[in-house]
């Protein structure tokens, strides 16, 4: 017995099996770009978290209900958000004092530039019976777009609005609104379960100071 | 004029007034969610990849009224303004061409007016930065030119002999002690006739050796070329305001002569 297989029968098979394996290669490309376009959507997401981790340590450092232990422990935890977790540390061979924050005031002209422990330290000892600081939410902080440095790390800049009452006697004794932005530095780690993103804040710049 | 261009008018002009609603502690999610914050933010809305949100992209027109408000609309005194106008004509031009701005492009330039420290005395003086490319996807900024009087080296004594004079050499150039210790702002009289004095490589130099430090950048603003026949600058605005943030703060009509001018001259070019 003899199969007989048309020409054009083997042809119309292989352009058959082309558009599956070309659709096939296509709906793979689709889904590669898109998990990493996620990504990205994802690690803004996280760095905006990060930010609010911060804004949230900062809100308990000021607040005079809390302890000083307590207050001081929030301080190291807020600093551990940083690069040099707020302590010097080395960059491209270079030494850097240490992470810095440059603040405004309402009473002042020009900025000035403060190491963030420092910062936090001025923050615990507020000469007000009580500090309250708040700042914009989660969901409303803004995240530029993510900014390659090297094959593992990225940058991006969270801009938020912080607002300040130092209380005397139960009144509010002064008013500030502030807004911030701030570096944050995301290096990718690859671990054996897959790729490991660890999010590190840097400098902040304080853009102007309005009294509330 | 027809409806649906008195109602765009009438929202340009009432736009910016629209009252918000603060929280107790001060702050205004709504003043957050309208201001252009950042500055990628600014290039978004200007690319049309996101827009104000007080502009729905269904709304006729949305697209002209979302670059609108990318203006800081205070310098307009009103819709007649002929400024306003023209701005309008800038729009219409970014519209047609769809005209687009890249991170990347090596048309725009950061200006940073800075506040520094010279052998202990404060000075003020304007640093270009521009976009380069670091090769696969990466950038980084870096200084194009450095401007500013404290760089200033025009001589004192525009008249006169003031020169090394032509046996100077018979005296092993005596003369050189004397012009840096008697008139050395007169240095630049003394140099050949094309001498080419650049800015930017004093700034370097000045900063090298620990003589000029930046002590912070008091204002910062772009200027974008990328419309054809203009040239725009844009600054932060800091406001309780619809209209706020980053915005196009001043604007200017150039020629393409006037405009490869102006870009050679960020870049030192033909300097």
């Amino acid at each position: 017995m003899c199969i007989i297989i048309r020409k054009d029968t083997i042809i119309t098979l292989a352009m058959n099996n082309m558009k599956k394996l070309f659709v096939f290669l296509i709906s793979v490309f689709f889904i590669i770009t898109a998990s990493a376009q996620v990504n990205k959507d994802l690690l803004k997401r996280r760095a905006a978290e990060k930010v609010s981790q911060m804004n949230d340590y900062i809100s308990f450092m000021a607040s005079k209900k809390k302890s000083v232990e307590v207050r001081q422990r929030y301080r190291t935890n807020a600093l551990n958000l940083f690069i040099g977790e707020g302590n010097s540390y080395e960059e491209n061979g270079v030494q850097k004092e240490g992470v810095l924050m440059e603040t405004t005031s309402v009473n002042r002209q020009g900025k000035k530039n403060e190491l963030m422990r420092d910062y936090f330290t001025r923050i615990i000892n507020y000469n007000y019976n009580d500090v309250n600081i708040t700042s914009t939410g989660i969901a409303e902080i803004k995240v530029s777009s993510l900014q390659k440095v090297s094959d593992n790390m990225y940058v991006c800049t969270c801009q938020y609005d912080q607002a300040f009452v130092g209380y005397r006697d139960g009144r509010p004794a002064y008013k500030d609104i502030t807004t911030k932005r701030v570096k944050c530095y995301i290096t990718v780690e690859r671990t054996v379960d897959g790729e490991e993103y660890i999010i590190k804040l840097g400098d902040t710049e304080a853009i102007a100071t309005k009294r509330a | 004029m027809n409806f649906k261009r008195l109602i765009f008018n009438i929202l340009i002009i009432l736009m910016p007034v629209k009252s918000m609603s603060q929280t107790i502690d001060g702050l205004n999610n709504y003043i957050q969610n309208t201001r252009v914050g950042l500055v990628d933010e600014f290039i978004d809305r200007f690319n049309g990849k996101i827009s104000h949100p007080d502009i729905p992209s269904t709304q006729p027109g949305s697209k002209k009224t979302n670059l609108m408000m990318l203006f800081d609309l205070a310098q307009f005194k009103s819709k007649n303004d002929p400024l306003y106008k023209e701005a309008e004509k800038m729009v219409d031009i970014v519209i047609r061409n769809n005209v687009k701005i890249k991170y990347a492009d090596a048309t725009w330039t950061a200006l940073a007016h800075c506040n520094g420290t010279l052998h202990g005395k404060t000075v003020k003086f304007d640093l270009y930065l521009t976009v380069e490319s670091r090769g696969k996807d990466m950038y980084k900024w870096v200084i194009a030119n450095a401007k500013g009087s404290l760089f200033d080296t025009t001589p004192k004594n525009k008249t006169g002999n003031i020169m090394l004079y032509p046996d100077d050499h018979e005296t092993n150039f005596i003369s050189l002690h004397r012009m840096t210790s008697e008139q050395s702002f007169n240095v630049v009289r003394f140099m050949e006739k094309n001498f080419d004095y650049d800015t930017a490589s004093v700034f370097a130099y000045l900063v090298h050796f620990g003589q000029l430090k930046i002590n912070f950048v008091d204002d910062l603003e772009f200027i974008f070329t990328q419309v054809p026949g203009y040239l725009f600058h844009i600054r932060y605005f800091q406001r309780e305001k619809n209209n706020a943030g980053w915005l196009i703060s001043k604007f200017d009509k150039v020629n393409p002569k006037e405009k490869t001018a102006f870009l050679n001259s960020i870049h030192r070019i033909n300097h």
